[in-house]
């Protein structure tokens, strides 16, 4: 897919772990690794909405589009 | 539960019952172990029929083994698989086979005017109903399939 997901980088950037991201926006660690290994096919806009809220970021920070 | 078992149980006993009497038609005329009695001898176009109409049978049974493997799956409460869907579009293309040369044999017969009457009339079933009900069960398949590729986005759905 054309569209990647910067998880880690924003991650690292706010010096947080998988788990406490997962803890804090409310879904398992299972479901954060499928999105932050980009096997995910969908992101509801109320997961990204709480990803961004908890990360001080926008969703352009997170997702990216990279032509193949 | 209690309908998947039923189903179940219904299905072996129509197979098993079909099997032993696949082994009674092959006892019974190409091996004569049981005497048949006040029959005519059949000519080569009675035997061609014969024999189409055995492989007819086999057709059948083995789409009624498959449906066996899709009750099972129903019973462990598998239904979104892909044995399932697999199971089920090889019973449905069966099926279809099955009916459509069982209608061929019945045209042949009324066209020919041949009478053989120790074949089984198509195993008690029209061959319409049972091209319906192969078909019935490719589309399920499909039907099945779009059903799987959903609940696997859906599942990738973070």
């Amino acid at each position: 897919m054309a569209i990647t997901i910067n998880l880690d980088m924003m991650l690292v950037k706010r010096k947080m772990k998988s788990y406490e991201l997962a803890r804090q926006i409310g879904i398992t660690s299972a479901n954060l690794s499928i999105l932050k290994s980009g096997k995910a096919k969908a992101i509801r806009l109320s997961t990204l909405d709480t990803i961004c809220k908890v990360l001080e970021c926008q969703p352009g920070d997170i997702l990216e589009y990279i032509n193949d | 539960m209690k309908n998947s078992l039923l189903f179940k149980s219904l299905i072996d006993i129509f197979f098993l019952l079909h099997v032993i009497g696949l082994i009674a038609l092959f006892m019974r005329i190409p091996l004569g172990f049981i005497p048949v009695k006040n029959m005519e001898p059949l000519h080569l176009s009675g035997w061609i029929l014969l024999i189409i109409n055995c492989i007819v049978y086999i057709i059948f049974l083995r789409g009624l083994f498959f449906l066996r493997k899709i009750a099972r799956e129903f019973l462990l409460n598998k239904t979104l698989t892909k044995i399932v869907v697999n199971s089920m579009k090889i019973t449905g293309n069966q099926f279809t086979l099955a009916g459509l040369i069982s209608l061929i044999i019945i045209l042949t017969e009324k066209l020919f005017d041949l009478h053989i009457e120790t074949i089984p009339k198509s195993f008690s079933i029209t061959p319409f109903f049972l091209i319906i009900v192969g078909l019935f069960f490719t589309i399920q398949s499909q039907t099945l399939l779009k059903a799987i590729k959903i609940k696997d986005e859906n599942d990738l759905m973070v």
